[in-house]
């Protein structure tokens, strides 16, 4: 039922002056029949109409009141008629996208998977990037890194240092921590290791987090030497049961602590700590300055800046330096936000993709505004008749949005399904690097991001073909059956939308060329050393090892027989710090020749280490059993270190110590030199992203203060996650109170490689969607075009062009516009692709490879989009063609 | 017509009650509506012109009537209102909900005079 009234009284006015008019027609149409009814019954005609009026009440108060009301109306009837119209426009598009369901079903997906990519990164965008830290005002946690002479920003400090800089008055309070670390925990029958963080007293001042149970550390005790932990929630639910009275302490192999506090699994920081010891820190803890092995975080005062922490600790750094030169930083502090220290560059790249997702989007959306133009000029007719019929433009205007805002909100419910699958997929394979994964979720907000998304789209797309098909002069239109349309300027309708689809299409291509490049450069190099083995770490706590050298080599002699006494074992090596794991990395001094500010990394390492990780011996020898620990201390350096220090000589038979590593073990408490035996080849310390560095090793048998902690390398016939199961019985069986972790150097490897290869796919895969939905465009409007100009091909073969001329007609109308797209397309591409600059490895940002690829990628499949068509054309019978319409 | 009979006022939603009934019989313009309440109350519902086109205005905009522009057998061009289908359930509901009431109302007016008896 509508209440759409007729109006015959067409006032030209608007709509409240209108309402008005009309009431007071009625009025007067009121009083005249009154007038006319009483003069009947024999009033005097001035008598009849002040009656007439009088039966009004005050007649001017009473037609202020109806004035009024009748306004009141006309918005409500306005309101009740555009609800109408809204629902005749919803019936329309059903009906209208059950006649072509195939069209349909092509344009929700490509809005399901527009919309779907956006909200699934925004979701990722909003969770990672955009969600502060989950601790009390996390915007006053900072990290401060000094930055030491070369100007390098380093993330570690000496505890000296800290405790000259937590005076700066723009710190409400400042800890440090030490860097991640397993640790053994023991109990009555078993023993296990967790990561465990050696930090401050003040660390859990400066984050301030919810404890579940108890709370955080008490400076006095502390200090009085009191051994108090803080564990996590999944510790405190594996080993105490979640038992809220933490009677029970936390032992390790060397000492009893007291569980005074328990952190809720989101405020574990670093992230996938599970235990946090603290440790008593005093002048008296470590003068030395150079000893830089602790990591700072702070929570500055509410209304200092960062710049002002900066200029104080500066100032601190000057004074100290004043006093004792040895002092590390000399340049200054670098103090960034700690959301910015824990998310790296995991929100960079998120809203990189986020912006590629975006692209998707636009060319989504001019993908559905080219096909809407290009079926415009099928439905001309309907938009003729239906204006003929009285539907103004705006009306049909509205109705074409309706149709496409429909199909878009549609897209996009389904999209949600898209964005759920889009978050799932980046979180499989990023779960490492995301710190609060738990939190992402699909919620309220997201919802109304994608409806939000889809109906913007569906505006957008809609838009452009709502304008032309409700364009005015119509009538010929009718008349000529909709040919006139097919044929003149227009009959390329989208052709400039389909242009820019290319364009965004060659950018997102090139885009991805570069980071396949890039990929396979960082794939292609050597990391130095073979990864196919299984790593045991192991340390030997407790009173049985603790003061026993003996005792601790002989656990490892024991380890590495049984080990090698597995079928098929080959090398087994051990080290304290292995490749891809912790690493120490110290400064050292160059005999005969001073080098500033000389470092390598260091390592101790058995004879085997070497062949288990197939690291080449590049001249001289490896540490053999007669290396004893009495005899002369000996050093092998790697080809980097070789080079570095002794360029074109042999470094074979210098001297070089470790001044920070090997502090104090050497006669008068300086470092004791080390005779240089051999040069080995490189490795990637760090993985596949990283540099070479300078690197020593030195012979572990040497070295009983670092046989605590090793961890052994065994290299196998079989694959290394077929032992595991056997070295830890095997480790077991050694000592059952020692505790093992056992895994592959694979899996270490892969990590480093992870987010680069998640964000190549994610790029790669959005690039793909985007060059088939471009070339979709181009089948789209081509097969359009040829289909309305059926006629006009027909004629022309009639008048004699061959098949060959058609397809010409035709491909040259195709590659007009790719040629047109790829123009722009390379030109966004060449503003765009810096921004891709990090992520790129031995590419620059204006590959050639990558830009020509692009172009040849879209030119060859845009042709084969053309070419479909223009064999249409060409296959089309004149005398068919002429009788058609 | 020199005289006019003392009206009845009326109770707060019966003037539409009324209209609605009115209406049910076909589409009538205002005048008309007023003409036909006048003679079938024989005088005895009085009903303020101005109170008539508010209460018609009122139920248009609620949707349970629709007017258009017509003419009258004498030429006239006037404003003719019809029931929708909204208005008629409301005629219908209204009406039950009025014959109730006046009902109560009359069974408690015919206790008064009872018991005022009794005591006379």
């Amino acid at each position: 039922m509508t209440h759409r009234y007729r109006r015959i009284f067409d006032l030209g006015l608007g709509g409240g002056q209108r309402a008005r008019a009309e009431m007071d027609l009625e009025i007067e149409a009121h009083l005249a029949m009154r007038t006319a009814d009483l003069v009947g019954a024999g009033w005097p005609p001035d008598a009849a109409r002040a009656e007439a009026l009088r039966r009004f009440g005050d007649f001017d108060q009473a037609r202020r009141t109806l004035h009024a009301g009748a306004q009141q109306r006309e918005r409500a009837m306005r309101h009740r008629d555009w609800w109408g119209t809204l629902r005749t426009d919803l019936r329309l598009a059903a009906r209208h996208a059950r006649r072509s369901p195939g069209y349909t079903t092509l344009v929700v997906a490509m809005f399901a998977i527009g919309v779907g990519a956006t909200t699934g990164m925004f979701t990722l965008v909003d969770a990672v990037a955009l969600r502060p830290l989950p601790f009390p005002s996390p915007d006053q946690l900072i990290r401060i890194d000094g930055r030491d002479s070369l100007r390098h920003a380093a993330g570690v400090v000496s505890s000296a240092d800290w405790l000259d800089w937590k005076k700066a008055s723009a710190l409400q309070v400042s800890a440090i921590y030490s860097f991640s670390a397993r640790e053994t925990l023991v109990t009555d029958d078993s023993a296990f290791r967790v990561t465990a963080e050696r930090v401050s007293s003040d660390f859990f001042s400066v984050l301030r987090p919810r404890f579940l149970v108890g709370r955080g550390f008490a400076d006095a005790d502390i200090a009085n030497g009191s051994p108090e932990v803080v564990i996590s929630e999944g510790l405190w639910h594996d080993l105490f049961n979640s038992d809220p009275a933490l009677t029970k302490p936390l032992r390790t192999p060397r000492a009893t602590y007291r569980v005074v506090g328990v952190v809720p699994a989101e405020q574990e920081f670093p992230a996938f700590t599970d235990a946090w010891f603290a440790v008593p820190i005093t002048a008296q803890t470590d003068p030395a300055r150079v000893n830089v092995n602790w990591q700072l975080i702070a929570r500055r005062q509410p209304n200092a800046t960062d710049s002002l922490v900066a200029r104080q600790i500066e100032a601190t750094m000057r004074g100290i330096r004043a006093i004792d030169p040895s002092a590390s930083y000399d340049f200054g502090a670098n103090i960034q936000p700690l959301a910015q220290y824990v998310n790296g560059d995991t929100p960079k790249q998120l809203e990189l993709l986020l912006g590629v997702v975006a692209f998707v989007l636009l060319i989504v959306c001019a993908n559905v505004a080219a096909f809407g133009l290009a079926r415009s000029s099928a439905r001309h007719r309907e938009m003729a008749v239906r204006s003929a019929l009285g539907a103004g433009r705006g009306r049909l205007m509205q109705q074409l949005l309706v149709e496409q805002l429909s199909i878009a909100v549609v897209g996009g419910v389904i999209g949600l399904f898209v964005a759920w699958l889009t978050v799932r997929g980046v979180l499989g394979v990023w779960s490492g690097a995301v710190t609060h994964v738990g939190d992402v979720r699909l919620g309220v907000t997201v919802f109304v991001f994608a409806l939000v998304v889809a109906a913007a789209a569906g505006i957008l797309a809609g838009l452009l073909p709502a304008l032309r098909v409700s364009a005015p002069a119509l009538s010929s239109t009718i008349g000529s059956g909709g040919r006139a349309f097919a044929t003149g300027g227009r009959r390329l309708s989208g052709a400039t939308l389909v242009a820019f689809e290319v364009a965004l299409a060659v950018a997102l291509l090139t885009g991805s060329g570069l980071l396949i490049r890039s990929f396979r450069a960082v794939l292609a190099r050597s990391l130095g050393f073979d990864t196919s083995v299984a790593t045991v770490e192991a340390a030997l706590g407790g009173p049985a090892y603790a003061q026993d050298t003996v005792r601790r080599y002989a656990y490892w002699d024991a380890l590495v027989r049984s080990y090698r006494a597995i079928p098929g074992v080959q090398a087994v090596g051990l080290a304290q710090w292995i490749p891809l794991g912790l690493t120490g990395i110290g400064f050292i001094d160059v005999a005969d020749h001073p080098v500033a500010d000389a470092g390598a990394v260091y390592r101790s390492v058995n004879e085997d280490f070497f062949r288990a990780l197939q690291i080449p011996l590049v001249a001289g020898r490896t540490f053999s059993a007669d290396d004893a620990i009495g005899g002369e201390r000996v050093a092998l350096v790697n080809n980097t270190m070789a080079q570095k220090y002794w360029p074109g000589q042999n470094p074979i038979g210098r001297l070089v110590r470790a001044r920070s590593m090997e502090k104090g073990k050497g006669p008068g408490g300086e470092a004791p030199w080390l005779r240089i035996i051999g040069v080995v080849g490189d490795v990637r310390t760090y993985g596949h992203e990283a540099d070479v560095r300078a690197e020593m090793y030195v012979f572990f048998r040497q070295t009983p203060w670092l046989s605590s902690s090793l961890t052994a390398l065994v290299r196998a016939s079989q694959p290394p996650s077929r032992i595991e199961l056997e070295l830890r019985r095997r480790a077991l069986a050694v000592d059952r109170h020692v505790a093992v972790d056992v895994g592959t150097l694979e899996q270490r490897a892969h990590g480093t490689l992870a987010s680069r290869e998640l964000s190549l796919s994610l790029l790669v895969a959005f690039a793909a969607v985007a060059l088939l939905l471009a070339v979709l465009g181009i089948y789209g409007v081509l097969s359009y075009s040829v289909t309305q100009r059926t006629r006009e091909l027909a004629i022309r073969a009639a008048l004699g062009a061959s098949r060959a001329d058609l397809v010409r007609l035709v491909f040259g109308d195709g590659m007009r516009i790719v040629v047109l797209g790829l123009i722009c397309g390379v030109g966004a591409a060449i503003a765009l692709t810096r921004f891709l600059t990090s992520m790129l490895v031995d590419v620059t940002p204006l590959d050639a490879v990558s830009f020509s690829g692009a172009v040849a990628v879209l030119t060859i499949t845009a042709g084969l989009g053309i070419l479909l068509p223009a064999r249409r054309a060409a296959g089309l019978d004149p005398r068919d063609a002429m009788q058609t319409e | 017509m020199a005289t006019i009979p003392e009206n009845v006022p009326l109770l707060k939603g019966t003037l539409d009650l009324l209209i609605l009934k009115t209406l049910s019989w076909g589409p009538l313009h205002g005048y008309a509506i007023a003409t036909w309440l006048d003679e079938r109350s024989g005088g005895t519902v009085g009903v303020d012109d101005s109170a008539l086109y508010q209460s018609l205005q009122r139920m248009e905009t609620r949707g349970w009537l629709s007017a258009e522009w017509g003419e009258t057998d004498t030429g006239r061009r006037a404003r003719f209102y019809k029931l929708t289908t909204a208005g008629r359930q409301r005629l219908r509901s209204d009406a039950q909900v009025f014959e109730r009431y006046a009902s109560s109302v009359l069974s408690i007016l015919a206790l008064r005079s009872r018991t005022s008896r009794t005591h006379a």
